[in-house]
């Protein structure tokens, strides 16, 4: 052979290679290398396709869940642009019947206002203004038309009934689309209505209205557009409120030209607040517009509420991803090697891994995407009202972030990919495993980090949705457990080194999850992180339980079903006791009454005389007041028993007073505080009670008129002890007091009735979830690189029972290390948020006028719910290691040499 | 054989580990294959046959000594600069597993040229003359579809695109039957007459026959040099 022909051959290739060389540009491209790894990642997801629907899962549920979310809630939420014929017919612009009195500022829409300060305006100042009045304001050939609306009262086929009233001409084409006509016809004349379908009263039926004690005749049933549900009744103007404080009236303008912001900022200057279509349709550039919002304190803190929970949960995402991505690795290891040989550069497989998280993302996310969109448009229908709106970027954003927890998952396994080293791999050798010690400095320094916000938030003591304290908290959070996930490797070795005195599968098992750290962690992290959200969330909802029950001071004997009627007309009472009386025929009612200057509803009383010292009955009423007035039933009912004195005394018109310090000279004084302070005494007896029911004493009704006072009925109790309501029963006196009147309901006296099981239930099945999730995925990938281990165990007579264990102790090690730092690193919020609220009711109790009252107590208070932690604790991973075990296969392949 | 080498390994010694631990696996080689030349390496297991194979390669770099491939250094070069000369100036074939799954025999070739960022259309007409150069005439179907020679020839292919002519072949006929064998060893006999240079590791005596020359290793060492009766070989 000569060298010509050596330089001939092979496609005459004479070039000499040197490290900077390259080959000439044409037909070269920069994105070759990435189109060839984006080529194989795809087809290798289409080889493993089990593998890849777990990662499609993993990404496109918590994809398709935030998207339907947004979808729902934009759905939900109905524009004023979507809504302008509900709320104002054909009209160009609505207004508010009256003026502030002085200039103000509004949203484009009129729902936000301010004084030009940026204050809510004075409502002191308002005056209403006349039709005259408001059709000068738009010009001549304005037409403007009242919509009026109040509260009354009527007297229907069931009784007497409270009710919105409004008032409108429906006739009136300005007012087309506002109402829509269910049966009959509309109202045209004085004495006629119609009624919302709720009211159940059919056309022709004649009801009586309070405000003009007129008759009037259903003719139609309508339901509101914009509230189709509000049980309203519909009159022409004019026909049934008077004028008055408690109307209020509202104008549909009807203008020659639409109304400009000019036009509604000119108005807002005389004090009105105006809707104008143009304006909601087309509404003005947000830097034409003054802000009517200055400076919302609420904004910041909800960026990073929203931006620490994006955070974590794309984290969560990427943790649980990741050991899956892993697997796929392990096991193309030779492949990788292989274009390693080949000239692939460690960027070239760091592409290639990276190009599955980039395949993956939005082969999960855009279907997760428009999933969650599709299933909320097949709901929508039966569920909402207004149109059907995909809020665009908010899927897209959803989509997106789908897409980047795809990237930050495969992006570990990607800088492991690159680490390959063809030599050990292509020989068949097993590489020594890696796995650095994380970071420990950097994942302290975040620990720190967010340790010192949680506890300056604590500090803070600032609570509430939205606050600042609790935007702090998740913050905190979010950085102790970023700072948590670059400690676990060091977590993880220091977890196994404990494990020298375990048996030998469980002791094999913790050492392999040490040596392969870089599988172990993720897992370990994703664990983790899953337990602390839950931990904190449980741990905080129970204390908030636990502290609403401590603050709980019963007004009431246990078990008591309570009717409660916040109005002092006595009409409605009548018909309320009426109603109850039906909905429990045979239950014996005790009637409790409030002491209440004459004409006026609503009297504050104290007791004045003698010296109670501490501690005082007197100070320490619940709803039932100081002095409720009754007859020898309610005196019963709080004695607990029959006592011949006090009721012989109560029957001579005296009160009966549980403590003998509350009387001096034989009676009991105490002050009405209205407009004025009024000191009443009356005769009284003192006799000792159970203390059962906070009360200073019991009044007899018929003192109550020589006082020159008078009764204001609104409580009827059922004793537990001589009628134990049930919870069916308790629901039906509910509906039918209700029905008389919005301000009417009946509940059981249980103390707090809430109860945070069903909360903890959909979280310990999130939390069960996520953790047999990444664990499985980590323990598969053990599982699948131990088998040469698993082989040599069989060969030396392991039965197959310590294989099983082998496999069931390394689930139960990443299940279980991530249990227990989750729960440490949740219970750390938890406290935090414990120490936050003592405080803030501290703060809040320095304010009140009686700072000692025991349901005013502050303090420290943690309710850790050790029952569901525990069974996590135990059960997690007994449930991971069980099942890892179980699913193990014990007939391995022989391990084949491959060189 | 006079002419400029395609691939010089110059005292190479390759150490494993240190301290007690240290295996030799290469003793200060001295190796030159020059292009249009086949070069069989022989010896038992253990012997470093394979280790030599990645030195000449860049795979690894020796302990001390020296390699070079077309006159370039490759002590001197980063990982990143040896992975670039493995795709323009080397080419590896092993005893099985050469493809990757998942990408027809096509792109399997294209693939070091794809990496090196040769445009998916060029890079593809190469491997079709590469192909069609080692004889297999189906370049669309997936390794699992083709024979184990056919794979080897893929591999082959594959191992030669673009600019490349330095073959460096570790057992390619190991997985194979008799007559497949052979026909490899015809294939690379055949490319290196056309003007590539191989390394051949085998520890079959019947294909050293093939060899212009036969190196036989020992413990980390060249024990014997044997220059093949080229015309009663073939």
């Amino acid at each position: 052979m000569s060298a010509e022909q050596a330089g001939n051959g092979s496609g005459g290739r004479t070039g000499k290679g040197g490290k900077g060389e390259r080959p000439p540009a044409a037909g070269r491209s920069p994105f070759a290398a990435f189109l060839a790894a984006l080529r194989i990642s795809r087809r290798d997801i289409r080889r493993a396709r089990g593998r890849s629907a777990l990662i499609m899962v993993m990404i496109g549920l918590p994809v398709m869940l935030f998207s339907g979310a947004a979808t729902w809630l934009a759905t939900e939420d109905i524009a004023p642009h979507e809504s302008l014929a509900w709320d104002m017919g054909a009209a160009d612009a609505r207004l508010d019947g009256s003026t502030f009195g002085e200039p103000v500022r509004q949203s484009a829409d009129g729902n936000v206002r301010f004084d030009e300060d940026g204050a809510q305006p004075n409502r002191n100042k308002r005056r209403d203004l006349s039709r005259q009045e408001i059709v000068s304001l738009f010009g001549p050939g304005s037409r403007a038309v009242p919509s009026r609306t109040s509260w009354t009262g009527y007297q229907g086929p069931r009784g007497y009934r409270e009710i919105d009233v409004r008032e409108i001409d429906l006739s009136d084409p300005i007012t087309a689309g506002m109402y829509r006509l269910l049966s009959g016809r509309l109202p045209r004349a004085a004495g006629e209505i119609a009624v919302n379908p709720g009211l159940g009263l059919r056309p022709g039926t004649e009801i009586t209205l309070s405000r003009t004690s007129s008759a009037a005749t259903v003719v139609g049933v309508v339901e509101s557009q914009r509230y189709p549900h509000h049980r309203q009744i519909v009159a022409p103007p004019g026909t049934v409120l008077a004028d008055g404080k408690r109307v209020t009236t509202e104008w549909l303008v009807d203008t020659p030209a639409p109304v400009s912001w000019q036009k509604v900022r000119e108005l807002n200057r005389k004090g009105l607040v105006v809707a104008s279509r143009a304006v909601i349709t087309d509404p003005p550039p947000s830097g034409d517009m003054e802000d009517p919002a200055p400076g919302d304190p609420w904004r910041l803190n909800g960026v990073v509420m929203a931006v620490t929970g994006v955070g974590l949960v794309v984290l969560e995402v990427a943790l649980l991803a990741g050991p899956a991505f892993a697997v796929g690795i392990r096991r193309r290891r030779r492949e990788l090697a292989l274009i390693a040989a080949q000239g692939g550069s460690a960027r070239h497989l760091r592409w290639i891994v990276l190009a599955d998280g980039l395949t993956l993302g939005p082969a999960a996310s855009v279907p997760g995407a428009a999933l969650g969109v599709a299933v909320v448009a097949a709901m929508s229908p039966f569920v909402h009202r207004g149109p059907f709106d995909v809020p665009l970027n908010w899927v897209v954003l959803v989509a997106l972030l789908g897409v980047a927890s795809g990237l930050l998952a495969a992006l570990v396994p990607a800088v492991q990919a690159a680490r390959t080293n063809a030599v050990t791999v292509l020989a068949g050798r097993r590489g020594r495993a890696v796995g650095g010690r994380g970071r420990p400095v950097a994942g302290l320094a975040l620990v720190a980090v967010g340790l010192a916000l949680i506890g300056h938030s604590a500090q803070n003591g600032s609570r509430g949705f939205w606050s600042a304290g609790d935007a702090g908290l998740l913050a905190g959070f979010g950085l102790g457990q970023l700072g948590l996930v670059l400690l676990t490797p060091w977590l993880v070795r220091a977890a196994a080194g404990t494990a020298a005195r375990l048996p030998l599968p469980l002791r094999m098992a913790a050492r392999d999850a040490a040596r392969n750290r870089s599988r172990t962690a993720p897992a370990v992290a994703a664990v983790m992180a899953a337990v602390a959200a839950f931990t904190a969330t449980a741990v905080m909802a129970s204390s908030d339980l636990a502290r609403a029950e401590e603050r709980d001071f019963p007004s009431y004997l246990p078990g008591s079903a309570v009717v409660r009627l916040f109005d002092a007309e006595p009409r409605l009472w009548t018909e309320v006791k009426q109603a109850a009386a039906e909905a429990l025929p045979g239950v014996p009612f005790v009637e409790a009454g409030d002491l209440a200057e004459p004409g006026r509803s609503l009297t504050g009383v104290w007791v004045t005389s003698g010296d109670c010292g501490e501690p005082c009955p007197a100070l320490h009423s619940g709803e039932l007041g100081p002095l409720p007035v009754g007859g020898v039933d309610l005196l019963r009912h709080v004695l607990r028993g029959t006592d011949p004195v006090a009721e012989a005394a109560f029957a001579e018109g005296k009160a009966v007073v549980f403590d003998p310090r509350l009387i001096e000279d034989g009676k009991v004084s105490f002050e009405t505080r209205d407009e004025a302070v009024d000191v009443h005494s009356l005769p009284a007896v003192a006799v000792r009670d159970r203390g059962l029911v906070p009360v200073a004493g019991v009044l007899p009704s018929r003192a109550v008129a020589g006082l020159g006072l008078e009764v204001r009925h609104g409580r009827l109790i059922v004793d537990p002890a001589v009628h134990r309501t049930s919870a069916e029963e308790i629901e039906r006196l509910d509906a039918v007091v209700r029905e008389v009147s919005f301000s009417a309901n009946a509940q059981i006296d249980d103390g707090i009735d809430r109860d945070s099981t069903a909360v903890l239930l959909v979280l310990a099945v999130a939390a069960t979830v996520l953790v047999l999730g990444g664990t499985f995925a980590a323990t598969g990938l053990a599982a699948v690189e131990g088998r040469p281990d698993r082989t040599t165990l069989a060969a030396v007579g392991a039965p197959a029972r310590v294989q099983r264990l082998l496999v069931a102790g390394q689930a139960a090690f990443i299940a279980g290390l991530g249990v227990v730092t989750g729960m440490v690193a949740g219970m750390v919020p938890a406290v935090a948020d414990a120490v936050g609220a003592a405080r803030h009711e501290a703060d809040w109790r320095r304010m009140l006028p009686d700072p000692e009252r025991p349901d005013q107590v502050a303090g420290f208070l943690i309710d850790v719910p050790w029952p569901a932690l525990a069974a996590m604790l135990v059960g997690l991973p007994l449930a991971a290691a069980l099942l890892a075990g179980l699913c193990t296969r014990t007939r391995l392949p022989l391990t084949r040499r491959l060189s | 054989m006079s002419f400029e080498p395609v691939v010089r390994l110059a005292d190479a010694t390759r150490v494993h580990g240190d301290g007690p631990q240290a295996v030799h696996a290469l003793k200060g080689v001295s190796l030159e294959v020059a292009a249009g030349e086949l070069v069989a390496v022989m010896g038992p297991s253990g012997s470093g046959k394979s280790t030599l194979l990645n030195l000449a390669g860049g795979l690894d770099t020796p302990t001390s000594g020296s390699v070079t491939v077309e006159g370039t250094p490759l002590t001197s070069l980063t990982d990143k600069e040896r992975a670039a000369l493995r795709r323009r100036r080397v080419g590896y074939v092993f005893q099985d597993l050469n493809l990757i799954p998942s990408l027809t025999a096509a792109e399997n070739v294209m693939l070091p040229r794809e990496l090196d960022g040769v445009r998916a259309g060029r890079a593809r007409r190469e491997a079709l003359q590469a192909l069609a150069e080692v004889g297999l005439e189906e370049p669309d179907r997936f390794p699992d579809e083709l024979s184990g020679g056919q794979r080897q020839r893929v591999a082959i292919a594959r191992a030669l695109a673009g600019e490349r002519r330095l073959l460096l072949a570790d057992e390619p006929t190991g997985a194979l039957d008799t007559p497949t064998g052979d026909d490899i060893l015809r294939l690379l006999r055949a490319r290196c007459d056309a003007g590539a240079a191989v390394l051949l590791v085998t520890h079959e005596s019947r294909y050293a026959a093939w060899a212009d020359r036969v190196v036989f290793l020992r413990d980390g060492e060249v024990a014997d040099t044997t220059e093949a009766e080229l015309e009663t070989a073939r």
